[in-house]
């Protein structure tokens, strides 16, 4: 389906979230947690409250999560959280490497960097902060960014903590990792300016690039993130939070707009047939003892652990529920997604899906709910299980969604998944931020300012094209532009080893040996000088580098050098390249020679030269 | 307050903290509602955005100013919560200040008080549940830190009245967490023959914030006076960094062991009164509990002010001792070190001048024949000290000091105060001292305490 974008009146913008490169922001915890697993010393357990505003209010999505009365659970270890992390102290002192890189990327986009920065609390109470709250500052405003359809604006530029991160979600409980909370995370927004999906994309992909070239950043899965912020005309703005995978995002884009589009169709088609909902429709129905023998194996579970069953007919709704709203995403699936983030219910079941080969009701006892609900064929009915209090919870989130369908799209903040996205909860109202009290103002001073703009940051395409001269081929050139070996590769180069065999060995050579099991990222730039130096000094051929590399890794504490001596990978002297040229025996061909030469001798010479001694 | 030149600049418009103004300088263009200064004669003008940050902003000369609106919000009360009307026990609140029982300006992060039973309601409405609020008086508002001992007079005539008011089952006092074991070894002192529970209460976060520890902590406390059979001066707050539990300890027997984490208040040579959970459930720990009763309380807030505390150190000069005594204070508690040491200058085999004069014991005999009440108590804070065991505390105990077995520093010198406020004879005062008036002493350290 293509759509036309300007006809729709589509409206986009985006959040880039990056991770830095630095110790965490309000405390000297490390920030890299990207190991899967996470040996936890201490667990907390905690709960949180929605705060009134000043006003009286709750904040819908402060009320929303409140209302699940979750307990949350908190893993710790001692290397990547601390009690800042916990809430059982205060902040310390903004970390200033991270607001160096914050005011670096400032200047790159042009910003108007602010004179004090104040730090601020914005109260999140979905557990991802164990405080109840984000530090959050604004650190510049009004910047740009060129794209291949003009410019798009940047209005502003944060610097906050990364959320704490999900180990497992029950209805009653979430549980959170501290390694990740308090990352400091660099929010890059756009202005809703950006003109189709990959309009979308190119926006975010610039960004990205800009953020890497500072050389300031964290890389690899889950350190870049980007937030969408979608609508069409008379659709609802709508924030899509997290998607990671660039190439996706154009389609999670398209998806939305055409989920907004479906529901726009759903709502004409129920307004022109006159369906309405109205809270005396609101009607659950207790129908256990309909299915006191049902053949359903699902039902027959709960009912054994004491569960029951309830059902709602939704009046004019028959055919909806299985109606597309986006690929492999019916409106029924919408729904359920509802009821799964809005109560303790683990789904839905509804006359819509095919009862019997589904669920292995019966035709009678699907008859006999229909009587009972008085539902005719053109009315659906739904079915929760549980207890009385998850069930009636559950249909009333179902009632609730349906009821919104009758005026179209709704506010609401959407997680990505892959190319789809489901509904998390809705839209917070104006963020609630007030001064983090804790940390007092920082002024920005011209020196500060000036020393941090001095540090000139080349784009990508600059460095790409440096390296490409330095004789590095297309490939490892683009490369090493992106991965965080930049650094030490140029600063090796005075060690006058080739660059591109520099560059080869870290980025090739080292993850060949990583995937056998040897950790060269372990390896300090020292040792690493020494290495080159050696190559560059002719003490050792291209070929035993691996093989010197494995031993460096086993070895602990041995030079390169002393590994040299121990193992005999060193390059032989002419002397010794004449004595080991006689080792061939005389009855080998002459045309086999040189491979057989090789065979014996490759880690201690240079092919090139015995070429020229043993012509083939 | 603003640097002169803000405030002219803002003078040509009229702007107010609070109005929505637009600032242009160089280039730039910067709408949001004007903030107070972060400090004394500041340059720099703070403006919240429409995002709902806060910038500072140094204008400079070409910088003008436009008033966009006035509209200020008004921010003083919170939002109030009213009482369920079952029949539940009744509580009076005696508001103190501190953390709990506060509010907070989201604009400027100013605090306010709660003053009434509902807004403190507003902040933990799962009280509406245990106990009906009956009165919330506040005598003062105050930092933990200001109070004085006139303030724990002040408060425990408060509690006398809620005491004897048949209504009320018990009282709940909130109160800054910095000095709060001081007030509550106070009142288990000023109130003799208690006959409720009273709950001392805290917050070590602030209810701003989702995760404010005193939500629970206030909801265990109103178990505790409300429900628990225990005539007892209590102070309730979190039992781990969990919000699962609160500890309810013995007021004479507590002591704020963590500058900032929830569960700072511990139990020190003693167990906890009881384990209260966040669902009501009390479960009693300790052997040695007062129960309710229909006596009448009649508060004794006697106490002198020339009491003090001193902790030694090495290095420390008895010279400071000499100066208490030439100022006419009456009792000094010794935060001594171990046992009950203080130097002596005879442990050792070389004598210096120096070893003399850092010598304490002719201070403290000094200070004894000045009719000075010398309590002498430990900084290691658990275990007890002990006249006999080395030659220097057989020194010191003979030059007449009294020592406090398990008495901790801080509610030795509460007791010490209170002492010397009701008899004027020093001989009276160090029996008074040695008296178990309200649990101060354990006279038995099990394993249980000791852990």
């Amino acid at each position: 389906m293509t759509l036309d974008y300007s006809q729709l009146g589509f409206k986009a913008g985006i959040e880039v979230h990056q991770r830095l490169d630095t110790r965490k922001l309000f405390c000297d915890c490390y920030s890299d947690p990207n190991t899967q697993t996470l040996s936890s010393d201490v667990e907390i357990h905690r709960k949180l409250f929605a705060v009134s505003s000043e006003l009286g209010e709750l904040d819908p999505t402060a009320r929303f999560e409140a209302a699940k009365r979750k307990q949350f659970r908190y893993l710790l270890d001692a290397r990547s959280s601390c009690a800042v992390e916990a809430d059982e102290e205060p902040p310390h002192a903004i970390n200033s490497s991270a607001l160096d890189a914050a005011l670096q990327v400032a200047r790159m986009l042009g910003m108007r960097v602010v004179d004090e920065v104040h730090v601020m609390r914005k109260q999140v109470i979905d557990g991802s902060s164990v405080s109840g709250f984000q530090r959050t500052a604004c650190i510049a405003l009004n910047g740009q960014i060129s794209t291949s359809k003009g410019s798009v604006r940047i209005p502003l530029l944060c610097l906050e903590e990364e959320s704490a991160g999900i180990m497992e979600i029950t209805p009653s409980e979430t549980v959170f990792r501290l390694d990740r909370q308090g990352i400091p995370l660099l929010e890059i927004t756009t202005d809703p300016s950006l003109q189709d999906p990959t309009h979308v994309r190119e926006a975010a992909e610039s960004i990205g690039k800009l953020l890497r070239a500072t050389g300031k950043v964290q890389r690899g899965l889950g350190t870049i993130r980007q937030d969408l912020n979608i609508s069409i005309a008379n659709g609802a703005r709508v924030e899509i939070k997290g998607a990671q995978d660039l190439k996706l995002l154009p389609l999670l884009v398209e998806n939305e707009v055409l989920r907004q589009t479906r529901l726009i169709e759903v709502r004409d088609e129920l307004q022109s047939r006159r369906v309405s909902l109205s809270t005396r429709d609101f009607v659950p129905v207790d129908i256990t003892s309909l299915l006191s023998h049902t053949p359903s194996p699902l039902v027959q579970r709960v009912l054994q652990e004491r569960g029951k069953a309830f059902a709602l007919k939704l009046k004019g709704f028959a055919g909806y529920f299985k109606k597309d709203l986006m690929p492999q995403h019916t409106f029924g699936r919408e729904i359920a997604s509802h009821v799964k983030q809005g109560s303790r219910a683990k789904g839905i079941i509804h006359s819509d899906e095919d009862l019997e080969s589904k669920y292995g009701f019966s035709e009678s006892e699907i008859q006999a709910i229909r009587t009972e609900l008085d539902a005719s064929p053109s009315d659906l009915f739904v079915i929760c299980l549980g207890t009385p209090a998850v069930g009636r919870k559950a249909l009333e989130m179902v009632f609730l969604r349906c009821k919104q369908a009758l005026s179209g799209v709704v506010n609401e903040t959407r997680k990505a998944q892959g190319s789809l996205s489901l509904f998390m909860r809705p839209l917070p109202g104006a963020a609630r931020m007030y001064p983090e009290t804790d940390v007092p103002p920082i002024p920005i001073s011209s020196q500060r300012l000036a020393s941090s703009h001095a540090e000139r940051t080349e784009s990508l395409d600059e460095k790409k094209a440096r390296y490409l001269k330095w004789g590095l081929n297309e490939e490892l050139a683009s490369k090493m532009v992106r991965s965080s070996q930049f650094i030490a590769f140029e600063k090796l180069l005075d060690t006058r080893a080739e660059p591109s065999f520099i560059a080869v060995t870290l980025l090739e050579t080292s993850r060949a040996l990583k995937r056998e099991g040897y950790a060269c990222d372990a390896l300090s730039e020292a040792d690493w000088r020494e290495l080159f130096t050696l190559f560059s000094k002719n003490e050792v051929v291209r070929a035993a580098v691996p093989e010197l590399l494995k031993h460096k890794c086993g070895a602990g504490s041995d030079s390169f050098t002393a590994l040299l001596k121990k193992h005999r990978l060193h390059k032989f002297s002419p002397t010794q390249l004449e004595a080991a040229l006689k080792t061939i025996p005389a009855n080998v061909p002459e045309k086999r020679r040189f491979g057989e030469f090789m065979r014996r001798f490759r880690l201690n010479v240079d092919a090139a030269e015995a070429k020229k001694r043993l012509p083939s | 307050m603003y640097s002169q030149a803000i405030r002219q600049l803002l003078k040509t418009v009229q702007a107010e903290e609070g109005d929505v103004i637009r600032i242009s300088f160089g280039s730039a263009q910067y709408d949001g509602v004007l903030l107070p200064a972060s400090a004394e004669d500041r340059d720099i003008l703070v403006l919240k955005l429409p995002s709902g940050y806060n910038i500072g902003l140094r204008p400079d000369a070409s910088a003008r100013v436009e008033k966009r609106s006035s509209e200020k919000r008004v921010l003083s009360s919170i939002p109030a919560s009213s009482f369920s009307g079952k029949n539940l026990p009744g509580v009076s609140v005696i508001a103190t200040g501190g953390t709990i029982g506060t509010h907070v300006d989201y604009s400027t992060g100013a605090v306010f008080m709660c003053r009434t039973p509902e807004e403190i309601l507003g902040t933990t409405p799962e009280l509406r549940d245990v106990v009906t609020i009956r009165s919330v008086r506040s005598p003062f508002t105050m930092a933990s830190e200001d109070l004085q001992p006139w303030h724990w007079q002040k408060l425990a005539e408060e509690a006398e009245h809620a005491l004897n008011d048949l209504e009320l089952k018990g009282v709940i006092i909130t109160h800054g967490t910095d000095t709060l074991h001081y007030s509550s070894a106070a009142l288990a002192f000023m109130l003799p023959g208690l006959n409720k529970p009273v709950a001392l209460v805290g917050a070590q976060r602030s209810p701003d914030r989702g995760s404010f520890d005193g939500r629970l902590n206030l909801l265990c406390a109103a178990h505790y006076a409300g429900h628990s059979p225990f005539a007892e001066v209590a102070v309730v707050m979190h039992g781990s960094s969990s919000d699962d539990f609160c500890y309810a300890h013995r007021g004479t027997k507590v002591r704020k062991m963590h500058t900032s984490e929830r569960d700072a208040f511990q139990s020190i040579n003693d167990r906890p009164l009881a384990r209260i959970s966040s669902q009501g459930e009390i479960q009693a720990l300790a052997t040695h509990v007062r129960k309710r009763s229909d006596n009448e309380v009649k508060a004794d807030t006697r106490f002198e002010n020339k009491t003090a505390l001193l902790k030694l150190y090495p290095g420390s000069d008895p010279a400071l001792l000499d100066y208490l005594v030439d100022n006419q204070y009456r009792g000094v508690v010794l935060e001594a070190f171990a046992l009950g040491h203080v130097p002596t200058g005879q442990s050792g085999t070389v004598m210096t001048g120096y070893d003399k004069k850092r010598a304490w014991i002719p201070a403290v005999k000094r200070a004894v024949k000045n009719g000075v009440v010398l309590a002498v108590t430990s900084q290691c804070l658990n275990g007890r000290v002990h006249p006999n065991v080395y030659r220097n505390l057989r020194l010191l105990s003979s030059a007449g000091a009294t020592f406090c077995s398990d008495l901790l520093p801080e509610t030795a010198y509460v007791k010490l105060g209170c002492a010397l406020g009701r008899s004027s004879d020093s001989r009276e005062v160090q029996n008074m001292l040695l008296q178990n008036w309200a649990s101060e002493y354990n006279p038995r350290l099990t394993s249980v305490e000791l852990k």
